[in-house]
């Protein structure tokens, strides 16, 4: 295990001081930029937590669905749905959506977390995950 | 832009209007856009039929270009044939081949007063203008009112059957060339794909009229930029794109671009084009303008990270794309369905 304070803590603090002291005092054409620098570090520092394991539950979701268990699982779902296969009226349709829900709410928990409370209610299994 | 490069220009252009000489008063660089550079360029014309000063806007090429885009000489005579038409753009003045002053085609236009920030416009307008959201659809309905042929327009692809169709295919085709699968892109691909509704007129789509794309002075509306992505389609494809949530800017409940009520835009169309467009499927076409900014938006990314134009504006335009994956999960569900795991 890494020594202390490690990189997700390293990134945590310097972001809240370029906000504090630096930031503030940039000219006004720099001051867009240095959100951009911030907002990449706060996507950053919500990716240091459970990304690898936020990745094997979507592959587990969407093998369950998968007639076979093919090597990329991911491309095999797209060339699946471009063939028709999860259309509606077919037997795993909503399980599908579902996933794809899951995997999108997964996706804005970490890069917009604030869009995902404003929308939460919107999309069929509109829940925030955890 | 190097002084050299800048006098050069000038050079070329007081050339062009018969001047003695022409000097540079101020060159600074507008926007770096993805594609296009737009450069502040003031002269002082010695003689010459623009004797005087001129305040204009030069546009050329970035260093990446994409090549889904018009050319610069084309997106000039786009300027030229909507000036002619009457249509709010900055006045066409002259184009300059690459090669004539610099490596790079270019353009030179009348610059205009206003923004055309779009969160910066939104933000001014808290409560919204419906003035302003029925002169774009007016607006709108003038650059529709263009229809082929226009000998002029040749360059433009002769427009097909199904444009529906026709978008899906280089909508596919662009997803292809991204590295990572995008399965919810591929989801809402495949909806417009069996989706897809026909297509009785055909115009000229402007196919970028959002706002951050019009200058604003006040709530007067003075000019359409950004022609590059023009081309013959469905009109309706230009609402779709206007009024898609992603374009408002956070103000979500003024669907017409964040800037007033579709009825208001509808309004401005109608008023100038006599009749609307089939409104049944703005959905579908506001499912279509998400995916095309969430496939745009991909690539982006995908310009990033092939480290050619290693940038944090691209790396994180590509962290845009759950936003729109959002959407379109949402837009395509045909009714709440109960989770059914």
């Amino acid at each position: 295990m890494r020594d202390q304070p490690d990189g997700a803590d390293l990134l945590h603090i310097a972001r809240a001081e370029f906000l504090r002291e630096v930031q503030p005092i940039l000219p006004e054409d720099l001051k867009y930029k240095a959100l951009m620098i911030a907002n990449a570090m706060a996507i950053a520092q919500r990716q240091f937590h459970g990304s690898s394991e936020m990745s094997a539950i979507e592959v587990r979701q969407i093998t369950a669905l998968l007639t076979d268990t093919p090597d990329d699982v991911h491309a095999t779902l797209c060339q699946k749905i471009r063939e028709g296969i999860f259309d509606p009226g077919s037997d795993n349709h909503c399980q599908m959506l579902d996933v794809l829900t899951s995997i999108t709410l997964s996706r804005l928990a970490e890069s917009n977390p604030k869009f995902l409370e404003k929308h939460a209610d919107t999309l069929p299994n509109g829940a925030i995950p955890t | 832009m190097d002084i050299a490069t800048q006098q050069k220009i000038a050079d070329a252009l007081a050339a062009r209007t018969g001047a003695q000489s022409a000097r540079v008063l101020e060159c600074r660089l507008l926007t770096g856009g993805a594609i296009q550079q737009n450069w502040l360029f003031d002269l002082d014309f010695t003689g010459g039929s623009h004797a005087g000063r001129l305040n204009t806007v030069l546009r050329t090429n970035s260093a990446s270009v994409l090549d889904v885009s018009l050319s610069r000489a084309q997106e000039f005579s786009l300027f030229q044939i909507a000036w002619e038409a009457g249509i709010k753009v900055p006045e066409p003045l002259w184009f300059l081949d690459s090669g004539t002053a610099m490596e790079r085609p270019l353009f030179v236009m009348r610059r205009l007063v206003g923004t055309a920030a779009g969160h910066r416009l939104v933000r001014a307008l808290p409560q919204g203008s419906p003035s302003l959201a029925r002169d774009l659809g007016a607006e709108l309905a003038r650059i529709h009112s263009v229809r082929p042929p226009v000998v002029a327009l040749g360059f433009l692809l002769e427009p097909g059957a199904a444009p529906a169709l026709d978008e899906v295919r280089a909508l596919r085709a662009a997803l292809d060339a991204i590295r990572a699968p995008q399965p919810v892109v591929e989801w809402g691909i495949r909806w417009l794909e069996i989706n897809a509704p026909g297509t009785e007129t055909i115009v000229l789509c402007h196919n970028d009229y959002r706002t951050g794309n019009y200058m604003v002075d006040g709530e007067i509306l003075t000019g359409i930029l950004d022609w590059e992505f023009a081309a013959w389609g469905d009109p309706m494809q230009d609402i779709g794109w206007f009024t898609a949530r992603c374009w408002r800017f956070g103000s979500d409940a003024r669907v017409a671009g964040g800037i007033g009520a579709l009825g208001d835009f509808m309004t401005g169309y109608v008023d100038v084009s006599g009749q609307s467009p089939d409104l049944a499927n703005l959905r579908y076409w506001q499912v279509m303008a998400t995916l095309r900014w969430a496939v745009i938006a991909l690539a982006q990314g995908e310009r990033h990270l092939s480290g050619t134009e290693p940038s944090l504006e691209l790396a994180l335009t590509r962290q845009i794309v759950p936003e729109l994956e959002h959407d379109i999960l949402t837009l395509t569900q045909e009714v709440p369905h109960a989770r059914s795991a």
